[in-house]
């Protein structure tokens, strides 16, 4: 069996990003500000027969945001098959990924500023006598595992690197994967108050969404650690090539990872939602001691700064 | 198990904490040796100082209810170990009765009140 070549190895990843994308729209995407019930819409709390009125425009903006960002994406993803510019397509992915995040945070402030300029204040609020440990959530022998296998693909990679290692690959995997664990910290310890009413639904609810939160991070880092060691196995041990089935091999345990993270993703969402439907989102209210907020500020530092830094890495790091 | 507290409320926010704190031991759903969230997570969760919490958790301290341990946070302690005097219980439980019998109520409506109340507090359910 010989291995595949750069080439087959993009289309049947972008082929699967597709579907994948495709099916998230469909699934999730489509009704996403209607997950809490017709009571609000994003989190904003809306007076009873919003979508009788007003409510429409607004979900038909909505969805013309959406399906005009997906549209985007697949047009340049068009225009990169057309000129045949395989080499384009990580960078397709990683803008896709960019421009997805930011049309979507862009509309839920737009959409505050608009409609939730004031949320309501709840002079009653309760709080759980639970303790959350960091070991309660993150497992951190796994997390040593992952430390290792970093620095062994590093070690791989720097001691017997082939000439055709690129570094921005395993430099920005690297920074991705480690940079996910101050953000699993940061969903710990993320704190809300709870609404007097219904607390025990709302508490379970929150802490469904916190580990759901921490399934979706555990499970990116192994996808990006997947990768890295993939990476530093074909261009750090001069045995790889000898393998030709190896390529193939290393693929299918990403691709599998990826696709695992779809599915909790998907059904985790769901799970969610139907955990959420008619109570109170965060952000949708104000505790009497605290404004109404959708992030905390230390979750909202962790990504601006972990996001930020990707995209730094994968502009301007181009060893 | 959940402690609720209310701005509109006249006792200041560290006397509802301890108050609830209080209450949950005496329904039951705090038991001896359960710890509680650190300071600094229940601030966190409330959004308030840490020093209001802190000040609870220390009178709760002082009163017998938790032992801080340091590396495990706030521990409820045994409620026998308490050494609250009689005499002091009395004497809150006097100025409560007259408050009510200040309030106009007579000594049955007074009966009545001390009987539902103590029916609440041993109440399974609802935590408030």
């Amino acid at each position: 069996m010989s291995g595949p070549t750069s080439h087959q190895l993009l289309l049947s990843s972008t082929a699967l990003i597709v579907v994948v994308r495709v099916f998230y729209l469909v699934r999730s995407l489509w009704n996403f500000p209607l997950r809490n019930g017709p009571g609000f819409f994003l989190s904003i709390e809306v007076p009873h027969g919003f979508y009788d009125g007003p409510g429409v425009e607004w979900l038909k903006r909505y969805r013309t945001v959406v399906l005009a960002e997906h549209l985007t994406e697949a047009l340049v993803l068009a225009a990169v098959f057309a000129m045949d510019r395989w080499d384009l397509i990580p960078l397709w992915a990683g803008g896709s990924a960019v421009l997805f995040t930011s049309t979507m945070l862009g509309f839920v402030a737009w959409t505050r500023h608009r409609l939730g300029g004031a949320p309501p204040i709840r002079s009653r609020v309760a709080v759980a006598l639970e303790t959350r440990r960091l070991g309660d959530y993150i497992s951190w022998p796994v997390e040593a595992l992952v430390a290792v296998i970093i620095a062994f693909s590093w070690v791989l990679l720097l001691a017997q690197g082939d000439a055709q290692v690129r570094w921005q690959t395993p430099v920005v995997f690297t920074y991705v994967a480690v940079g996910l664990l101050p953000g699993k910290i940061s969903v710990v310890r993320s704190s809300f108050p709870l609404p007097s009413e219904r607390i025990e639904e709302h508490h379970r609810w929150l802490e469904a969404s916190r580990r759901h939160g921490l399934r979706v991070m555990h499970t990116l880092q192994w996808f990006l650690i997947a990768i890295l060691g993939g990476y530093a196995l074909r261009h750090g041990w001069p045995g790889a090539n000898a393998i030709p089935w190896l390529r193939w091999l290393l693929v299918g345990v990403a691709l599998a990872i990826w696709l695992i993270m779809t599915v909790v993703i998907i059904r985790g969402w769901g799970r969610v939602a139907a955990m959420g439907r008619d109570l109170r989102p965060i952000g949708s209210w104000s505790g009497p001691f605290r404004p109404a907020r959708l992030m905390m500020p230390g979750y909202l530092t962790w990504f601006g700064v972990w996001f930020g830094g990707m995209v730094l890495l994968l502009v301007f790091f181009r060893r | 198990m959940f402690l609720t507290v209310d701005a509109n409320d006249n006792r200041p926010l560290y006397q509802q904490v301890v108050d609830g704190v209080k209450a949950l031991i005496a329904r039951g759903h705090l038991r001896e040796g359960m710890t509680l969230p650190s300071v600094r997570q229940v601030a966190g969760d409330l959004g308030v100082n840490l020093n209001t919490i802190a000040v609870a958790y220390r009178q709760l301290q002082d009163e017998g209810f938790l032992t801080v341990r340091h590396g495990s946070g706030a521990v409820v302690s045994s409620r026998r170990a308490r050494s609250v005097e009689e005499d002091q219980i009395l004497k809150r439980l006097r100025t409560a009765l007259t408050e009510l019998i200040l309030a106009g109520l007579n000594d049955r409506e007074i009966a009545a009140a001390v009987r539902q109340q103590l029916e609440l507090l041993r109440q399974k359910g609802d935590p408030r």
